[in-house]
């Protein structure tokens, strides 16, 4: 055995297997429409509290909720009631349901003739001979912006 | 410092100061409005510059979730088979030669001038080792501390293999930053 596969075998015997990541992605990709929502609430509120010199301390006192129930509003993971959000902007004087609909995110999923790394640099020589054609296309994403209203 | 078996042939590093190996740690890190609005507050003035059109940290924190989203959404696709994650890894450095048991590596996030960095050294047998990651907002790794802090991250990394006898001490590129 030489000494790449000693390696290799070695690394498979000490590593542990974190198989719940996975599980973990897929569950928010599951969730995605909800967790998406709750993390632009998050970040509506956040900023809020910066602008207006309050702690997550406050809120939770003002809304007579717990520090732990504020602690995953503000990292987006509360899947937050109608009667809960009302009561946020009431109290920080800003529209949560309208920051929600405002520049919603898409996405646009597609393929071309995209140069993988290690043929980037080549590219340029390639451009217009067969081999630049027969590239293998990967799938590329990107995102189409949003314009997000700026406070005044 | 613990080695995670993420899928296939990717490992991450897991440092005893964290509670998470550093692949799930990032991708916990830049889904979290709290986090990000914190790290954008701290790292406003590389926002505020012609480069990101002075960019507001409320529009950074939202391209930086977008980007994460996107990015975990390929790490799942990556994981079922359909593809491979060494294309999406460059190599750090642009004097990278054949021959070396490590070459430092670096991986953008889901689209093309993309903040978010995960930091991995590969070795001969293809296997990569998540070192660690960040947000990069500066030009160098080296003008900002915790992009600085990434750097040492890799090179303890590449230590503990040697120290446990993973890979040979033989064939070591001195590394240019």
């Amino acid at each position: 055995m030489n000494m790449i596969e000693q390696g290799k075998g070695r690394l498979d015997a000490i590593a542990k297997s974190d198989e719940q990541w996975l599980v973990d992605a897929e569950l928010n990709q599951a969730n995605k429409s909800w967790l998406d929502r709750s993390k632009r609430i998050a970040v509506k509120v956040l900023l809020t509290l910066r602008e207006k010199g309050m702690s997550q301390s406050d809120l939770a006192e003002k809304l007579n909720i717990s520090k732990q129930m504020v602690s995953k509003l503000v990292q987006g993971k509360e899947n937050l009631k109608l009667s809960t959000i009302c009561n946020l902007e009431n109290l920080l004087g800003v529209d949560l349901l309208e920051y929600i609909v405002t520049g919603c995110v898409e996405l646009e999923t597609y393929s071309q003739n995209y140069f993988k790394p290690e043929m980037k640099s080549k590219a340029k020589n390639l451009e217009g001979s067969e081999e630049y054609y027969t590239q293998e296309p990967i799938e590329h994403t990107e995102f189409k912006r949003f314009s997000l209203p700026v406070a005044a | 410092m613990e080695i995670h078996k993420i899928f296939s042939d990717i490992y991450s590093i897991k440092y005893e100061d964290q509670p998470l190996n550093e692949f799930r740690r990032l991708f916990s890190e830049w889904s979290n409005p709290e986090y990000l609005e914190i790290f954008f507050e701290t790292h406003k003035a590389d926002l505020n510059t012609k480069f990101y059109h002075n960019m507001s940290v409320e529009r950074a924190i939202l391209d930086t979730l977008e980007d994460a989203d996107s990015l975990e959404k390929k790490m799942i696709s990556l994981a079922r088979g359909a593809g491979s994650l060494q294309t999406m890894f460059l190599p750090l450095h642009e004097l990278e030669r054949n021959g070396v048991i490590f070459s430092d590596r670096k991986a953008y996030g889901g689209m093309q001038k993309s903040w978010l960095r995960i930091y991995a050294i590969k070795t001969l047998d293809e296997v990569l080792v998540i070192t660690g990651g960040t947000i990069k907002l500066t030009r160098s790794m080296q003008e900002r501390e915790h992009t600085n802090k990434e750097l040492l991250k890799m090179q303890r990394a590449k230590d503990f293999l040697k120290q446990e006898g993973i890979y040979d001490q033989n064939g070591f590129l001195d590394l240019e930053f």
